[in-house]
């Protein structure tokens, strides 16, 4: 039991708290947060407490970045997420060295997006791509996906939390919050930067063997394609919110799968076909982005392929309920099959179809965000490196200012050594050898040569005031 | 009755300092109480007397030519929240200090000395009252960090004084400099007008060593390291702050003709102590780098050509001093517990301890300026003013802090936090003692300034050129 009701306490109260907020995303992040927390009360073992905490502290950071009043607040929700984030994913499974590894990479790029983020928030309008590059480090686009990636490493309900409303969709959410601040962007390149992002992420999704892994790289094509459609803010705020509640979803599933082994095919389709349709159906104002959806179609169809392995039998039984649940939901949802050229659904069911029959294993495998990640790394190891030899650089300023003040102390011990002499020796010897030269001078006996001289000198000096005066 | 609490704030801890010699190590402890007590209740009275504004009391103190020199000491928006600092990480380093510190009667009547020059530097509304006072602080620092501490304390000290005096000299000739073209150098007066060039960059070089600023820093890694814990509290937290103080107060009025060079210093000074403190192995030296680092964005906020940087910088001076006493004051817990502080000796000391990582985690990510921490808000104010004041390019460098401190602290969390092997201890228990509640005393301190920033902020608000 242990403190397990806290989780419970959090679900209880989030739930109708989440009805009476007005604001979509804090809506959505409120209940997400509130199914999670009654989904960790079962999923883990201990550290309930800890949970607890940091999804209130996550869904406190939501808050403040939705209502926050001055830029100051609006900063320290933004910056609360990711301190909540580093929280759930170092201690959600214990320390472990790994886990420590992969929170520190989370933090410290979400930091570094921070240092273009504040720029551009203090920056009074000069540097919208602050915003940009901030944004998309947070929402894990690529080619930022790969601490999104290694994330990953923190059970499910974590994962579930960080994908949603609370972490990663800031990223993109901003634009929405504030579209103020996104005035002086530029529109085009975002849409194809944007399509682009989301196809390389799209392919890394294809590429990857883990089902975490997969929706962690549909994460960052999906964002990606949602940034692209700015500036249809109507269209931005469907998509984010469906992905949020979808991807909630999807990963809890995932948690249930990896606990059990595999899920019921009812279940299992409905989610399935329910993902597709709704975080899924509607993306797509350029071909390039279509193409991305597209494959990140096959990707979860892929996924959903290895999560439903463990019972070959219920392939068939997938693949058609997937295509009645798709079919009947894209009459009634979305406007007929070809009503709209947003309209992805039947490509849907032939992706998942072409998910489960394609060879899989004989695919080629894209793991470029290795490479990121580890110049990202590397940026890490070489300013450690650079440390190591700035601090060498301290040590030697150090001595030398050391070596000044011995130098300093060494020339006043010398002086002090010249001092003492003189006292000892120099100033007894001087007073004494002119005391004897004093009473040499006045006693009365004195030396020949000493009177002689005296005469001679006193007769040279008459004899020149003589010869002076008669030259003159 | 404000003369009186007013004098009282300087005058009570150095007469408690010579009182404390006559008592004993228990009776100490009760001194200690009642003077935090009374220290507290005048500090109240003052800040209710002037809502934070005021009084201000001075009178002629003596003239020398046409020049006049007031005793002039009062309250501004600007020192009430450092004279409550001063008296609150004093005591709690005593209080810290208290029960196992040898020589404890000149110990304790140093640092109420001490207290009271610093209390003295911050009261001071003439410039040179305020020197007097900044120079008398020196001789109860150097004797606390020569009398207590490590192997080396004794160089540390020596050295720490030749620093502070050779920098003093500057200060001092800035200060006279700085009355050419004055009458006297009363608050008002002094800040009336900008200070000649020279003046201002003497002024600024002598204080920069106390601040300190790179490469003048070198006394600071050996005096914080040496020094005893408690000793290393009040340098961290209050002699830096002197520094901080002088250049906002008395060196900085006339905003952006000097700003770039400041921010520059500071900027580089930031990048340097980010590097140093990230190579260091002993968690002391640390925590000594982190202040220089804290330390120079109090420098970029003073350089940074706005209203808003130097009041974050402002702030920056309160908060900083908590959350580094609060990081001395842990890391004398751990040293005393373990017997150690160099971080390959306390490799994984947090693995399944979470008494001991609790205060660390919080005051790590409050030295890190994360939200809820009373830092968190000093810093962003000190780059938004660099945002306003002088552009976002230029807002990057001391938005950097928060990458850089990032990338320390969370090295030395993952070393700490490092799973050993099997041998993973249960809490001892140990670890609970008075010194602990030093520490969360102060992380108190760090949360209530984080989450209601509102009486600090208020009060800065009064800052104007």
């Amino acid at each position: 039991m242990g403190t397990r009701w806290l989780l419970w306490l959090l679900f209880l109260g989030g739930i109708p708290l989440g009805f009476w907020v007005e604001e979509p995303l804090l809506r959505s992040a409120v209940h997400i947060t509130s199914a999670i927390a009654l989904y960790t009360s079962f999923y883990a073992k201990e550290r309930y407490e800890l949970y607890a905490i940091l999804y209130l502290l996550s869904m406190g950071g939501v808050f403040l970045f939705v209502h926050g009043e001055s830029l100051i607040w609006i900063f320290a929700g933004w910056e609360l997420v990711s301190v909540a984030a580093w929280g759930l994913i170092v201690w959600g499974r214990g320390l472990r060295a790994r886990a420590l590894e992969v929170g520190l990479i989370t933090f410290l790029i979400n930091r570094l997006g921070d240092v273009f983020w504040l720029a551009a928030l203090f920056g009074e309008g000069h540097y919208p791509e602050g915003f940009l590059i901030g944004g998309a480090i947070k929402a894990g686009l690529f080619p930022f996906s790969f601490w999104l990636v290694q994330a990953m490493y923190a059970p499910a309900p974590v994962s579930a939390l960080l994908h949603s409303a609370l972490l990663v969709s800031l990223g993109v959410y901003w634009l929405l919050r504030y579209p103020g601040w996104g005035e002086g962007l530029p529109t085009e390149v975002m849409r194809d930067v944007g399509w682009v992002s989301g196809l390389l992420a799209a392919i890394g999704a294809i590429g990857s063997r883990r089902p975490k892994v997969t929706l962690a790289w549909t994460t960052a094509a999906h964002l990606a394609l949602i940034l692209s459609e700015w500036p249809d803010e109507a269209m931005m705020r469907t998509l984010l919110l469906r992905h949020s509640y979808l991807k909630a979803a999807l990963f809890l599933l995932i948690g249930v799968a990896q606990k059990t082994g595999y899920f019921s095919p009812i279940v299992g389709s409905l989610a399935i076909a329910a993902t597709f349709l709704l975080g899924m159906g509607g993306i797509g104002s350029s071909t390039g982005a279509m193409i991305a959806e597209g494959i990140t179609a096959v990707a979860l169809g892929r996924m959903f392929r290895h999560v439903g392995f463990g019972r070959p039998e219920y392939t068939i039984r997938y693949l058609v309920l997937i295509g009645a649940v798709c079919l009947l939901g894209s009459f009634y949802f979305m406007e007929g099959l070809m009503g709209s050229m947003r309209i992805m659904n039947a490509w849907v069911g032939l992706a998942i179809g072409f998910g489960y029959i394609f060879p899989w294993r004989y695919a080629w495998s894209w793991r470029f965000d290795k490479d990121v990640a580890e110049a990202f790394y590397g940026l890490y190891e070489s300013w450690i490196r650079l440390s190591f030899f700035i601090d060498r650089l301290d040590f030697y300023i150090s001595k030398i200012v050391d070596f000044i003040s011995y130098a300093f102390l060494l020339l006043a011990s010398w002086v002090a050594r010249l001092e003492l002499f003189l006292i000892r020796v120099g100033w007894p010897y001087i007073a004494y050898n002119s005391r004897r030269a004093l009473a040499w001078l006045v006693q009365y006996e004195q030396p020949l040569l000493y009177r002689q001289a005296l005469r001679w000198g006193f007769l040279v000096a008459l004899m020149g005031g003589f010869l002076w005066r008669y030259l003159h | 009755m404000e003369v009186f609490a007013l004098n009282a704030l300087w005058l009570g801890p150095v007469v408690a300092g010579g009182v404390s010699l006559f008592l004993s190590r228990r009776m100490l402890l009760g001194w200690l109480v009642l003077h935090g007590f009374i220290q507290v209740l005048l500090w109240i009275y003052l800040y209710e007397e002037g809502e934070g504004l005021g009084p201000v009391w001075s009178f002629l103190w003596f003239s020398f030519g046409s020049k006049p020199f007031f005793y002039a000491i009062g309250l501004h928006p600007v020192n009430v929240w450092l004279l409550l600092l001063t008296i609150v990480v004093g005591h709690a380093a005593l209080f810290y200090a208290f029960s196992d510190t040898p020589r404890i009667r000149s110990f304790f009547a140093l640092v109420f000395i001490l207290l009271g020059f610093v209390q003295g530097v911050f009261l001071a509304r003439d410039v040179l009252l305020f020197f007097i006072f900044y120079e008398a602080s020196l001789v109860p620092a150097f004797l606390l960090i020569y009398g207590w501490g490590g192997a080396f304390r004794r160089a540390a000290a020596v050295k720490f004084a030749i620093f502070t005096l050779g920098g003093s000299v500057l200060l001092m000739i800035g200060i006279l400099w700085g009355y050419v073209g004055r009458v006297s150098g009363v608050w008002e007066e002094w800040r009336a007008m900008p200070l000649p060039a020279g003046a201002w960059l003497l002024m600024t070089v002598g204080l920069a060593v106390k601040l300190p600023l790179i490469p003048l820093h070198s006394w600071l890694g050996e005096a914080h390291v040496e020094a005893d814990t408690p000793v290393s509290m009040l340098l961290a937290s209050l002699l830096l702050k002197l520094g901080g103080f002088g250049l906002l107060s008395w060196v900085w009025m006339d905003g952006k003709e000097w700003a770039f060079f400041l921010r520059i210093w500071g900027g580089v000074s930031l990048l340097y102590a980010a590097a140093v403190a990230t190579a260091q192995t002993d968690l002391k030296r640390v925590i000594a780098f982190t202040s220089i680092g804290h330390m120079a964005l109090v420098a970029i906020g003073a350089g940074s050509g706005s209203m808003i940087g130097i009041q974050g910088a402002y702030h920056q001076l309160f908060t900083h001093g908590i959350v580094s006493a609060g990081l001395f004051a842990w890391i004398g817990l751990v040293e005393k517990q373990m017997g150690g502080r160099s971080l390959s000796f306390l490799r994984g000391i947090f693995a399944g301890r979470s008494r001991w990582q609790l205060p660390a985690v919080l005051l790590f990510f409050a030295a890190m300026g994360v939200p809820g921490t009373n830092l968190f808000v000093s810093e962003l104010l000190v780059i938004w003013g660099v945002g306003v004041g002088a552009g976002w390019f230029w807002a990057m460098l001391p938005a950097l802090s928060l990458l850089l401190t990032g990338v320390y602290f969370l090295r030395v969390y993952r070393e700490l936090a490092q799973p050993m092997g099997a041998v993973q201890g249960v809490d001892s228990g140990i670890f609970f003692s008075p010194r602990e509640a030093v520490v969360w005393f102060l992380i108190g301190w760090v949360l209530v300034g984080g989450v209601y920033p509102q009486p600090w902020l208020e009060l800065l608000s009064y800052v104007g050129p």
